[in-house]
């Protein structure tokens, strides 16, 4: 039943067929997640409208760090179990996780501006998601630039597994040291601290980058098994 | 000497190694990444012309501006610090509310050259805080 | 028992002498050992004359600036660490006579320590008198370099090993490593302070890393041998 999340035939027929519906889910849900985030939400009674920036930076920083950790249990499957589809899996996803990554930084500093009063500051959050940045960089770099291209993906792949001790890192950074960045909010044992009327469209536009992100990972992987068809033909 | 046994043999290294980094970090109460110290972990005869970061509350009804140079007192409610800085506020920043400011310290005064605005992790409507204030439920933990 | 004795006295012996044989190579021809000594040198005389004559600019830069110089020392080893043996066709001869892969790492560790590290550890006393900081900081500066090398030694072991089929991209194994080593310049540019507390607390982090680095490393730096020889 599950086969298509470790089978690349599989994987290839089940993306075909949901390609459209995840598609328009993904095009609905980001529509109604701006408007309901931009225009239908209060604004914050200390950030004031500046509070819009959260709705795409919390989900960006949430996936950056989710994209890492499938790409460690794939990894951890591949090396383990041989399955090739954690190979192709780890290549084709971590430029999405850069682009999320990158789009986390991108948005963090632009809120840290007028509210920190500064765009970049070297604390453990900051900084622990600025390396998982250029972990995503040089698992690419290595997928590129073997002469054998499954050296280099099973040498990308154990260094997947080495950088993963950084997103323990990222997610306590803020628990353990005393950090300018503030501490979760949503995802503590006890209620959130956001009011309900902030953290709903917090929790549209949360799962509307979800499927985005797994509409990314249909179509980067279909045409990763399309580029290995390619070079078995030949 | 079979493989099976230096495999095995590496395997107890690595654990007992493992166990002593494990330990290690555990019994390492202190914090030692700090962004910034708090006024009372401040120590004034060691810290003396040197550029620090400094964090905790605005003192109530301490902010006060002369020439341009804005005056405030940090406070953790055990000691206080007497800030001065020329420059430009975040917008964040309020009386009784976060701040972390890197500056040069020169006896219990710090002249700053930065002040960052810290953000708590409550996010709330403006409509709500100000229904909250009218009410007297308002209490500074949200 | 004795079997078990035996066979422990065995593998000590055999990291030993795969060591003692990589140490007699190099030492044949020492001229690495010492350019890699000459190189550590140079670089501190470009930053001393980059920076000035100001005494008190150079004794709050040059610690960091040791520490990072130590870094690149480690970088500019990395292709040269285990390449001959690859290409000599040794590793495959250790697997023929039953040695596995994790006891060459380990032996292969000891050697780059000993090799490219412990030559700088040597040089760091002389050059801190140089630069007249005080004794404590001296003293906590020769600890964190004497705990941070190894650490340093075992990821330039590990990106070597990974760049071991590679031939075209070549500074892709200091790419690899210097992230990896962003912690330990953090936490050992925090200790190297007057600060008699603090130190403890950052030199058991930096400990910690140690151990933890020593249990991994064996086993990621066979990983990337093992893929390397199967081709």
């Amino acid at each position: 039943m599950f086969s298509f999340l470790y089978n690349p035939g599989k994987f290839f027929i089940a993306a075909e067929k949901s390609h459209n519906y995840i598609k328009m889910t993904a095009i609905y849900l980001m529509i109604i997640g701006i408007l309901y985030a931009l225009v239908f939400s209060p604004d914050d009674y200390q950030q004031g409208f500046t509070v819009k920036i959260m709705f795409i930076h919390v989900p960006a920083a949430w996936l950056a760090m989710f994209t890492y950790a499938l790409m460690t249990i794939y990894g951890i499957l591949a090396l383990s179990f041989k399955i090739t589809f954690g190979y192709i899996f780890i290549k084709a996803v971590a430029p999405i996780g850069l682009i999320f990554t990158l789009m986390c930084l991108i948005t963090g500093s632009i809120w840290g501006k007028p509210m920190w009063g500064t765009w970049w500051v070297w604390d453990a959050r900051l900084t622990s998601v600025l390396i998982l940045g250029i972990f995503y960089i040089i698992i690419m770099i290595l997928n590129r630039s073997f002469d054998d291209i499954e050296n280099g993906e099973k040498i990308s792949t154990i260094f997947v597994l080495l950088g993963s001790i950084n997103l323990p890192i990222i997610k306590f950074s803020v628990d353990w040291w005393n950090t300018l960045h503030q501490p979760a909010s949503i995802s503590k044992l006890a209620s959130p601290s956001i009011e309900i009327s902030l953290l709903l469209p917090l929790i549209v536009m949360t799962i509307a980058f979800k499927v985005l992100f797994l509409f990314l990972i249909s179509l980067r992987v279909r045409a990763e098994i399309n580029i290995r068809k390619q070079i078995l033909k030949e | 000497m079979s493989k099976r046994f230096q495999r095995v043999l590496v395997v107890i290294f690595s654990l007992i190694f493992l166990l002593a980094s494990a330990l290690l970090i555990l019994f390492n109460v202190k914090s030692n990444i700090v962004f910034f110290l708090t006024p009372s972990e401040l120590q004034i005869e060691k810290h003396n012309n040197t550029i620090v970061r400094v964090g905790g509350m605005v003192k109530e009804n301490s902010y006060s501006t002369y020439n341009n140079i804005k005056k405030f007192i940090i406070t953790d409610n055990e000691k206080e610090i007497f800030v001065n800085y020329e420059g430009i506020l975040p917008d964040l920043f309020k009386e009784k509310s976060g701040v972390v400011v890197e500056g040069k310290l020169i006896n219990d005064n710090l002249n700053a050259s930065k002040v960052f605005a810290k953000h708590d992790e409550n996010y709330m409507p403006a409509t709500i805080s100000d229904k909250l204030k009218e009410k007297g439920f308002w209490n500074k933990n949200y | 028992m004795s079997q078990i004795n035996k066979n422990l006295f065995i593998f000590f012996k055999s990291i030993l002498s795969i060591s003692f044989r990589d140490i007699k190579i190099q030492f044949r021809n020492m001229s690495y050992i010492y350019s890699i000594m000459i190189f550590f040198i140079m670089i501190i005389l470009i930053f001393i004359f980059a920076i000035g004559p100001d005494e008190e600019q150079l004794k709050v830069y040059l610690i960091p600036i040791l520490w990072s110089i130590l870094i690149l020392c480690s970088c500019i080893s990395i292709n040269n660490l285990l390449k001959d043996d690859y290409l000599d066709g040794n590793f495959g001869i250790y697997q023929f006579t039953g040695i596995s892969f994790e006891l060459i790492a380990i032996s292969k560790i000891f050697t780059s320590w000993i090799l490219y590290q412990l030559p700088i550890l040597i040089l760091m006393p002389f050059i801190a008198f140089i630069i007249e900081i005080n004794e404590t900081k001296i003293f906590h500066l020769i600890i964190t370099i004497a705990i941070g090398s190894p650490i340093l030694t075992v990821f330039t072991l590990i990106s070597s090993a990974m760049m071991l089929t590679n031939s075209k991209n070549l500074i892709l194994g200091s790419i690899i490593m210097i992230p990896l080593c962003i912690p330990v310049i953090i936490f050992s540019i925090g200790a190297i302070t007057n600060d008699q507390e603090l130190f403890t607390a950052q030199i058991n982090i930096l400990l910690s890393i140690f151990f933890a680095s020593l249990a991994i490393g064996p086993w990621v730096i066979s990983g990337c041998i093992k893929i390397a020889l199967k081709n």
